[in-house]
């Protein structure tokens, strides 16, 4: 049990009687990045308060870094949190928010202090707005350093709520970059919630997936994939309109399928794809190309999602 | 130490920056013209029966109004974030309460000077005692009560406490012009005044230990 840096279990939470989260258990070992999914209300962030002390556990066992999370300030030395709200001040400058924070986490030295701050300004592109106040950041910039304010103590666990959300895609790589090398070089822990499977696909190595308060699915990402992946049809229809006709035409039929613009992908589990081929272009709607991919994890969690929801 | 000292800095800045204190001030102006308006008498008798009265109210209308930043934060979740950090819930409620006091503490005196200056009363030594010692600690004391029914309270219930504070400040000062009260500030009543506020204080400081942070964070937003 002394390579994991997040341990969770039975983990039971309840607000009035009623049960947020039920019986969760898993495991996040030391260095990786662990992808915690799951649809709004799910709960994934009442686990995180009780991760980070925040909030007691109705019952079950939660241990951070060896350590029971709980009214423990030397633990929280230790831990880097992103929540929602960034926890930034407006009125204060960027510089003046980090060094706030890093002498809160108690860094001391403030010529130490100054370098970890100006060396993070640079690698987040943010050094030249160090001096203006953090109230005329653009949502972007200010998650931006919130992500530093975060690591801004050098922290071996980071927990992150939704850290790319409002991010370009300049800004989202650089991120996923950055939380990489953090697990890669530093053996930082982190623990991502987030709704952009794409990213957590990318940057984590495993993941668990929570419903209703329920871990429904758990373990590394290639293990889940292999267990809950179903091939994907991937149709590309010649323009969009024929692509949501396609879309309202199998719905009827009973095959649920995502659509992205002129792509429809579904997972044709029994049914005869060639035979819906057929009847789409017997709807005279112009199919350019098909092709079957591997399950990605959005697809995976949006099989989870529609299962759940049938049971 | 380190700790409260960051807090109280960072505080202070946010204050004057954010331009608290001149809302704070305009409040107190509101307030005191306000009270003028209900009394027949002229401004200057006003002002001078009320000289005991006048730090006390301005100090405690500038905290209270200085104190809708800690308000702020809970509403903006920011809160949650400094409780993840290593500070305690006392040093944070400490921090915070000796900031806002200090800011409506040092503005008050600057104001109760110039209203004696204008005024021609003079100025004795319980009344320097009393405006130095007795105010700042009641003022610290009743922000602290304050502060700590913000970390507890619902954003509800905080608006509900916020009314019926301001009506009871306006009800407190008129019965006070009504009733007439002596105008002179005596050695026992600042200390007697400064009792309470350490007793309060120290009660205060014991009950902030028993806060729990899931209060706190469950009644966010």
């Amino acid at each position: 049990m002394g390579s994991y840096a997040v341990e969770v279990c039975d983990l039971v939470k309840e607000f009035d009687g009623r049960r947020v989260l039920d019986h969760v258990t898993f495991n996040v070992r030391e260095g990786e990045v662990f992808g915690y999914l799951g649809p709004n209300g799910a709960g994934k962030t009442t686990t995180l308060r009780i991760l980070l002390g925040l909030i007691k556990p109705t019952s079950g066992k939660v241990v951070v870094l060896g350590e029971d999370p709980v009214n423990n300030d030397e633990l929280r030395v230790r831990v880097g949190v992103l929540l929602e709200s960034d926890g930034l001040y407006d009125t204060l400058t960027a510089f003046e928010n980090l060094d706030f924070y890093a002498r809160l986490y108690g860094l001391s030295n403030s010529s130490e202090r100054r370098e970890r701050i100006v060396k993070l300004l640079k690698f987040m592109g943010l050094y030249e707005r160090k001096d203006d106040k953090v109230g005329c950041f653009s949502r972007g910039m200010r998650r931006k350093l919130g992500i530093m304010r975060a690591i801004v103590h050098s922290p071996e666990v980071v927990f992150m709520d939704e850290p790319m959300s409002g991010l370009d895609p300049e800004t989202r790589a650089i991120i996923r970059s950055l939380i990489v090398k953090l697990a890669k070089e530093e053996s930082v822990t982190m623990f991502i919630i987030s709704h952009d499977l794409h990213d957590v696909e990318e940057i984590c190595s495993s993941a668990a997936i929570l419903i209703n308060g329920r871990i429904i699915a758990n373990g590394l990402i290639e293990n889940l994939k292999r267990r809950f992946g179903k091939p994907v049809v991937e149709i590309t229809f010649v323009d969009e309109l024929s692509a949501v006709k396609g879309l309202r035409i199998l719905r009827k039929k009973g095959l649920e399928c995502v659509k992205d613009r002129c792509c429809l992908c579904m997972i044709p589990e029994d049914n005869d794809v060639l035979g819906i081929l057929r009847y789409l272009a017997e709807e005279g709607l112009k199919i350019v190309s098909v092709k079957e991919r591997e399950a990605s994890l959005e697809d995976i969690y949006m099989s989870i999602v529609k299962e759940v929801d049938v049971k | 130490m380190s700790v409260i000292s960051a807090i109280v800095e960072k505080e202070l800045k946010e204050i004057i920056r954010d331009k608290n204190l001149v809302t704070g001030l305009l409040s107190v102006s509101m307030f005191l013209r306000m009270l003028v308006l209900t009394s027949s008498r002229s401004v200057t008798i006003v002002m001078s029966a009320f000289i005991p009265y006048l730090p006390l109210m301005t100090a405690f209308i500038l905290g209270f109004s200085l104190s809708g930043r800690f308000v702020k934060e809970k509403l903006q979740g920011v809160i949650e974030t400094v409780l993840c950090t290593p500070v305690s819930l006392r040093e944070l409620w400490l921090a915070k309460t000796m900031s806002i006091t200090c800011a409506s503490s040092l503005t008050t005196m600057v104001i109760t000077i110039l209203v004696i200056a204008l005024s021609g009363i003079q100025l004795t030594a319980p009344l320097v005692m009393y405006l130095l010692i007795a105010v700042p600690a009641f003022v610290f004391s009743a922000l602290g009560l304050l502060c700590l029914l913000y970390f507890y309270l619902g954003m509800r219930q905080i608006q509900a406490v916020n009314y019926v504070i301001f009506f009871l400040l306006f009800i407190a000062l008129s019965i006070i012009l009504r009733i007439k009260p002596s105008s002179k500030v005596t050695f026992e009543a600042g200390i007697a005044m400064l009792t309470f506020s350490v007793i309060l204080s120290l009660l205060l400081n014991y009950a902030v230990k028993h806060v729990d942070k899931e209060r706190i964070v469950t009644t966010i937003g």
